[in-house]
């Protein structure tokens, strides 16, 4: 079997990395947030997230993910008042997809963002991944998983460059 | 003779193009068909069996006949419709079907009804046959260079999606819109107005800018091809060149309006296949869109009022127009005949008259007719293919003649002629529905029902008389309805025909499935995005720009991307084997789970998940299981940390993350109880460096990553936690090398740190080959290679969870069954070869008397370490017959190999403390 | 045993005979008779399973007062919506006996039906995307070999020298690293199957009664004595059903549960095209399958929708996926266009082998749990079933598929069989 370094494109920089395409654009970032899988009641959670700033993206009825600047001194595992916590600040990467023609891309990723750009539960199916999505004002924001993060760069380049003749 | 031609003198820019060699011209809004009428073309390709030549019928989505090859720009695209592909300057047009034996099989057609080929090609067997039969079969030719590209499409989500923007469409969008819903006009033409761009009628263009200012969003050169489950309909929208494959929309629907109008009918006679027999509402079409005179002496051949427009329309551009009405006199019938028209009534074709092309016909009361054009009409069928598709079933109607819902379904409605509903042009009575003549006993059975795959009446008959009489046998052995054009001006002719040949009512008989798409659509559209990297994509390392930048090979390893080795060749495996064993060798493992199982039942879900208790497990240790499916076959292994008495650590293999998580919500959710345990993925927030070797302890004593590295503080399957940069790291004494290990976790945003500085403390970086080839040395699993669909815990050396008669665990009881003590069960064990050599893996060893498999060998190297081949396999019994030689065979060679303990180096597990 | 009622022979003789007389003399392939109140075996099932198990019946056993009963139109079912693959390359050794007695049988079915079948042995070839993937396909193959069933490796070279339309790149994402072939397997036209078994059958006097669904079980004494149709009550001796997809709704009207799962499996088929594809090509990795039938029609298959479901549809986007795979690996395909695609629905067994044997309920004997593999195993299956209806005992081949291995445990493990399986 031949290498398949080449088949395979590199991964971008994750600082650096940016498209521009007609009316969106593009970019990604990571670190520099706590970011904390909780499971537990939503009452519970609400509880213990009342202190830190931030978003807290809803995945199941019981199951949220807090994404904070604070120092948060939340540790892995479980805690007596009835919730699970997982740091999981590494474990994605961000990327912001902004512009009038945001919709679009994002709905041509996927079929429930076509349907509903607001959903109630975070993660849906995009581009064959399943991601968290953050709706912005004028876009989203999408939290995919580290190892998926390269494909769906290469899908969002993909997708930007469209042919003009193909509609 | 005359034939086509193109009187209109302005138009568009010209368009040069060839077909069949011959340099031709058409011009600007051409479609390939109307450019070939222009240019006086009759003929433009042969019948797929009898090589009978061929005209142009239609104008639409319907034509069955001009099938044809276009190059352009060095791209070849087969089976183009020449009636729906714009024209394109450069084209080289040619026919998919040649003359062919055209004469041999002239002569032989009365031997080749429907079916005749499974009535012989007996002797000796058809592979005789096989070769001149495909080669006489199919149209186009695909030509191996040929690409086509195509765009991304997209998602749509819509309340209101009308599929069709003549008048009914354009006024039900219009009405969606105005009642506040969001509005998707589809429609397939290159322009809308649908109908009315070719039989006229007022209001379009003021329906049209009415659409657009209530914000109808209108797609032209689109086709709603397939309605599929939960209101999704599926929409290619073409490209701007035929080599251009156009792109694939998903359209979600709340509400669906069909007013995909009706198709025009062919009328059954003698020779009705000939050049120049065309649908009357396609000479229309052709003469008002493109300036197009399909004959200069008409005869229009009718059971219905539409085909009354259409002779006018041509005897007002000077045409010698005779029409041909098979029923009585009528006013308008009269009033064509005060504007000049010689319309003959109550007048019935029996046959066409012509050599290669139409020169007349004959009526049945044997009046003889002189003309260039058979312009027939003989009843429209409703367009209701995505009704169908979305589980609605068409019915023959009877008392309205013509094909109508059976049912309504929920979410569709229908508008205009697909419902049955045409306004009448004029004041006159408008009769445009009519039923499907059928010419009895004593007429000539060449009488053709599909022109594509040149079935006529008489095989509908044959078809009949063989007891084929349900519709869908009519259809697969007669092939009617399966051509290119999937029968759309057929299906409803061969339904009535069977019908009248088995003395049944048509609505009885029905109509066979309709199957998407409506329309051919280019797989290039249907691909999409999904091309190349971006296909079926694998995960990723987060330190892969270390790997690349030291120069990996990189290897798909089941849905993964990783090293398989460093250095220039597979050579350098050797080397990372010798210094794994000799120094110390670091490969990324960021792959394996870990998946955190968390609350008061965590240690219970663990012990019920795993073939081995996990719950008596200390904070701080480690302990390796297997997982079963519930027949106590193994699907996973891995190890599990305790991190405190309700928070553990799964590491399961790096292909089976998603499936534990799966297995373990599972059980969660329906055993346990969502507040009794939680899960959560932390996979992808690690990454996991392992180091291993003699002289990995000296190298973790030089990075400081951990406070003590003491063998009793820190023995080996125990973890202590500590530091990397500031954040927290987790390290963890765990072997797959069988050298004394350790499998440093990090934040994966510190891996590109981690693994260079692995490297400069002289750790050696090792691919997954090399491990590979370590851990066979050791006997350790790769669950699925090395154990199949049949391999218990006890089969891999792990008696307990049988002989202790353990209960509570998924697979428990069929560890118990007889099946699971029998003594020829396949066990893992090793293989030496004899000499020393390297079985090949995938080799099976056999017994004789007579020959068969007793087992397969799982994993298979050259050991640097031991200087031999090493093998694992599972043979039958194969731990009693340890010492014993067994014979091996691969691709017909054989040979003998002693069986072993699985563990071929450092059977006591000694290095793990070096 | 009644006289056989042997059908006219069909030869070229008989064509020529029949051309001269504008095909007037053609018979009915098959009767539409009435059914009668009683027969010794009766057959749920008109597809090719049920068609040959009457069949074989007659023909091994000598029992000719036979009904099949078929809800819809004969060999409607999955008979007529599969991808017409004919293949044995399984690994158990009970599954080779069993396909490869099957394949046997197709190579000499045409003579023996007197009916074309047009069994085309131009080979299957089975792709390999990396190493690891060449040593799966060197396992199976050896197990081949090893049971005397021709088979065999490629390399890179030879498949590409086979399948030209193959892109030769490495940088693709299905690039050739080699193959497995087993060249006696083939293709055949799916229909004809159905027709030539029914036409036989017919012929010894096998009553096949169509539009005719099964609405219940008479069951008296914990035995099955009848069917309960729209043409009422029917009895007889004995009784077998081959289904497929329909089997857990028939084996609930006869009180028992199946472990089997539906799910709906996509075909579809390109415009026809000349001769360019002269092998049966798959590839695991990806699940996608391709031959080119004697029409020219490229007729494409891939794995499992992934919710179970009965109608026999399919989502779109599985197609898309699926051409997808098919036009990466065949690049000139991006030039064409698909025609028509339509779906059938499998019934899958939990060790993705078929389920032969007595039913839990005495006199019903099953013939299920092909999934997605059934096309190739009617000669065998409809054989093994008549077997038991006639003797109330397995044949060799069959014993080790009865419905009681879920129980035992002694499964026969086919996730490798082939690409459909999920």
């Amino acid at each position: 079997m031949s290498d398949r370094s080449t088949f395979w494109p590199a991964p971008p920089d994750s600082i650096t990395a940016r498209i521009e395409a007609v009316g969106v654009t593009v970019t990604a970032s990571c670190g520099d947030r706590g970011v904390f899988l909780l499971s537990g009641s939503s009452k519970t959670v609400a509880q213990l997230v009342k202190d830190y700033p931030g978003t807290l993206l809803q995945i199941a009825p019981d199951r949220a993910m807090l994404v904070t600047d604070a120092q948060v001194g939340l540790q892995d595992g479980w805690h007596p008042a009835g919730v699970a916590i997982s740091d999981l600040s590494d474990a994605h990467i961000r990327i912001d997809i902004r512009g009038p023609a945001a919709a679009a891309l994002l709905a041509l990723g996927s079929a429930s963002l076509a349907i509903d750009p607001n959903p109630r539960a975070a993660a849906v199916g995009f581009a064959g991944v399943t991601l968290l999505v953050e709706p912005l004002p004028d876009g989203a924001r999408l939290y995919v998983e580290r190892p998926w993060a390269p494909h769906l760069w290469h899908w969002l380049l993909a997708a930007t460059q469209t042919a003009k003749d193909q509609p | 003779m005359t034939g086509p031609v193109r009187i209109a003198k302005a138009g568009g820019c010209a368009l040069p193009f060839t077909f069949a060699g011959r340099s031709m011209q058409g011009r600007a809004g051409d479609t390939i068909a109307s450019a070939l009428l222009a240019n006086g073309i009759s003929t433009v390709g042969r019948s797929f069996k009898y090589r009978r030549p061929r005209g142009i019928l239609s104008a639409g989505e319907d034509e069955p006949n001009a099938i044809v090859d276009v190059t352009l720009n060095g791209v070849r695209v087969p089976n183009v419709r020449a009636t729906t592909q714009a024209l394109e300057a450069g084209m080289q047009v040619s026919p998919v079907l040649g003359r062919g034996a055209a004469l041999l099989t002239k002569l032989l057609s009365p031997f080749l009804a429907s079916g005749f080929y499974y009535k012989t090609f007996l002797w000796p067997n058809w592979h005789m046959f096989e070769p001149a039969i495909r080669r006489m079969a199919g149209l186009g030719r695909i030509d191996p260079a040929s690409r086509m590209s195509a765009g991304p499409g997209g998602n749509l989500s819509v309340d209101l999606c009308v599929v069709g923007a003549g008048r009914s469409g354009l006024r039900a969008a219009i009405r969606g819109a105005q009642a506040g819903q969001s509005v998707l006009l589809v429609e397939r033409q290159d322009v809308p107005g649908g109908s009315s761009l070719w039989r006229g009628g007022d209001g379009v263009a003021g329906l049209l800018s009415e659409a657009r200012a209530v914000g109808v969003t209108v797609w032209t050169g689109s086709t709603a091809f397939g309605a599929y489950e939960n209101g999704r309909l599926g929409v290619h929208r073409q490209g701007d060149s035929v080599t251009l494959g156009g792109s694939l929309w998903v359209v979600q629907a709340a509400e669906v309006v069909l007013a995909t109008g009706a198709i025009e009918r062919p009328m059954l006679f003698e020779r009705n296949d000939l050049p120049g027999v065309m649908l009357a509402d396609a000479t229309l079409n052709y003469l008002r869109r493109h300036g197009v005179l399909c004959g200069a002496r008409p005869i229009v051949a009718t059971n219905n009022d539409s085909a009354y427009p259409v002779a006018l329309a041509l005897a007002e551009v000077g045409a010698k127009v005779t029409v041909v009405d098979s029923r009585p006199p009528s006013e308008r019938s009269a009033a064509a005949a005060k504007r000049g028209i010689r319309v003959l009534t109550r007048a019935r074709i029996a046959r066409a008259l012509g050599r290669g092309r139409v020169s007349g016909m004959v009526l049945a009361d044997g009046q003889r007719i002189e003309g260039d054009l058979i312009a027939v009409s003989g009843g429209w069928t409703p367009t209701l293919h995505l009704y169908c598709q979305a589980g609605g079933k068409a019915i023959w109607d009877e008392g309205k003649s013509i094909l109508v819902p059976a049912f309504p379904v929920p979410g569709i409605s229908l508008a205009g002629r697909v419902a049955g509903k045409w306004e009448a042009p004029d004041d006159l009575p408008w009769a445009w529905s009519a039923a499907p003549e059928i010419p009895g006993d004593g007429v000539s059975r060449k009488v053709w029902i599909d022109l594509q795959n040149d079935v006529t009446l008489g095989d509908v008959e044959l078809a009949a008389r063989e007891n084929f009489t349900s519709i869908e046998h009519l259809k697969r052995y007669t092939t009617l309805g399966m051509a290119t054009d999937q029968g759309k001006t057929a299906n409803l002719l061969g339904a009535a025909a069977m019908a009248q040949a088995t003395g049944r009512a048509t609505t009885d008989l029905g109509l066979t499935t309709y199957r998407p798409p409506y329309v051919p659509v280019p797989m290039a559209a249907l691909a999409g995005l999904s091309r190349g990297p971006v296909q079926s994509p694998l995960r990723r390392l987060a330190a892969e720009a270390a790997h690349r930048a030291m120069g990996a090979t990189l290897w798909d390893y089941g849905g993964l991307l990783r090293p398989a080795f460093y250095g220039a060749d597979e050579g350098s495996i050797v080397e990372e084997c010798l210094a794994a064993r000799q120094g110390a060798v670091v490969f990324d493992a960021s792959s394996l789970g870990k998946v955190a199982v968390m609350g008061p039942k965590a240690g219970e879900l663990l012990d019920f998940l795993f073939a081995g208790r996990m719950s008596t497990l200390q904070p701080g240790r480690i302990r390796y299981g297997l997982t079963l499916n519930e027949a106590g076959i193994v699907t996973d292994d891995g190890v599990v940390l305790c991190l405190g008495p309700d928070h553990f650590l799964v590491s399961c293999s790096s292909s089976h993350v998603g499936g534990f998580v799966a297995s373990a919500e599972e059980w969660r959710q329906t055993r346990f109880g969502r507040d009794a345990v939680l899960i959560h993925d932390r996979t992808a927030h690690w990454a996991t460096m392992s180091l291993s070797g003699p002289k990995a302890k000296a190298i973790m004593a030089g990075l400081g990553i951990v406070g003590t590295l003491d063998d009793d503080a820190f023995p080996h399957m125990a973890f202590v936690m500590g530091q990397f940069m500031g954040r927290e790291a987790r390290v963890a004494r765990v072997s797959f090398t069988g050298e004394r290990g350790y499998e440093i976790s990090v934040p994966a945003g510190l891996a590109v740190a981690l693994w260079p500085s692995l490297i400069e403390a002289g750790a050696v970086p090792c691919g997954i080959e090399a491990l590979g080839v370590l851990r066979a040395e050791k006997g350790f699993i790769y669950v699925g290679q090395d154990t199949d669909g049949e391999t218990m815990p006890h089969d891999l050396g792990f008696d307990a969870p049988r002989l202790k008669r353990r209960m509570g665990f998924v697979g428990d009881r069929a560890l118990q069954l007889p099946v699971a003590g029998d003594a020829d069960r396949k066990q893992l064990v090793g293989l030496a070869r004899e000499g020393g050599g390297v079985i090949p893996a995938g080799a099976h060893l056999i017994e004789d008397g007579p020959r068969r498999s007793i087992g397969f060998v799982t994993s298979s190297h050259q050991s640097p370490s031991l200087g031999r081949g090493i093998a694992l396999a599972l043979i039958e019994g194969g731990r009693a017959r340890i010492g014993e030689q067994v014979t091996w065979f691969d691709l017909g060679k054989t040979g003998r190999a002693t069986v072993t303990p699985a563990c071929a180096y450092d059977p006591d597990g000694s290095r793990l403390h070096v | 045993m009644t006289a056989a009622r042997r059908k006219p022979r069909y030869s070229a003789l008989a064509l020529l005979r029949e051309g001269l007389r504008g095909q007037s003399g053609w018979g009915p392939a098959w009767r539409s008779p009435e059914p009668k109140r009683r027969y010794d075996a009766v057959i749920i099932g008109g597809g090719g399973h049920g068609l040959s198990a009457a069949y074989h019946l007659a023909k091994d056993h000598g029992v000719t007062n036979v009904l099949v009963i078929e809800k819809a139109w004969l060999g409607g079912g999955n008979t007529g919506r599969n991808t017409t693959i004919i293949r044995s390359n399984y690994f158990n050794r009970e599954s080779q006996d069993l396909y490869d007695a099957s394949l046997k049988l197709y190579e000499g079915l045409s003579r023996e039906l007197n009916y074309n079948i047009m069994f085309s042995q131009r080979g299957s070839i089975e792709l390999a995307h990396s190493a690891a993937d060449m040593e799966g396909l060197r396992r199976v193959v050896n197990a081949m070999q090893v049971s005397g069933i021709e088979s065999s490796l490629l390399s890179r070279d030879e498949v590409l020298a086979m399948v030209p339309l193959l892109d030769p790149s490495p940088n693709t994402r299905w690039p050739v690293v080699g193959a497995a072939i087993q060249r006696r397997a083939g293709v055949a036209r799916h229909d004809a199957v159905a027709w030539g078994y029914a036409r036989a059958a017919d012929g010894f006097g096998v009553d096949i009664v169509q539009s005719c669904a099964v609405s219940g079980f008479l069951i008296q004494g914990g035995r099955v004595k009848g069917v309960e149709t729209p043409f009422g009550l029917i009895e007889a001796d004995v009784f077998g059903m081959a289904v497929a997809g329909a089997s857990p709704e028939m084996a609930r009207l006869a009180g028992f549960k199946l472990p089997l799962l539906c799910m709906t499996l996509q075909a579809m088929v390109s415009e026809p095209l000349k001769p360019c594809l002269n092998h049966v090509v798959a590839s695991t990795p990806n699940g996608a399958y391709v031959s080119q039938s004697d029409k020219g029609e490229l007729v494409i298959g891939g794995g499992l929708e992934h919710v179970p479901s009965f109608a026999r549809r399919g989502d779109l986007r599985k197609t898309a996926e699926v051409l997808a795979s098919v036009v990466e690996m065949f690049p000139a395909f991006s030039t064409l266009k698909l025609m028509r695609q339509w779906g059938g629905t499998v019934d899958t067994s939990p060790d993705n082998s078929p389920i032969l044997g007595p039913s839990p309920v005495p006199n019903l004997y099953l013939n299920c749990g092909w999934g997605t593999g059934g096309f190739k195993a009617i000669p065998i299956g409809g054989k093994m079933l008549a077997h038991l209806m006639a003797t109330g005992k397995h044949h060799a081949l069959s014993a080790p598929f009865g419905l009681e291995r879920f129980a035992t445990g002694r499964l026969i493990d086919e996730a490798h069989a082939g690409v459909a399986h999920d």
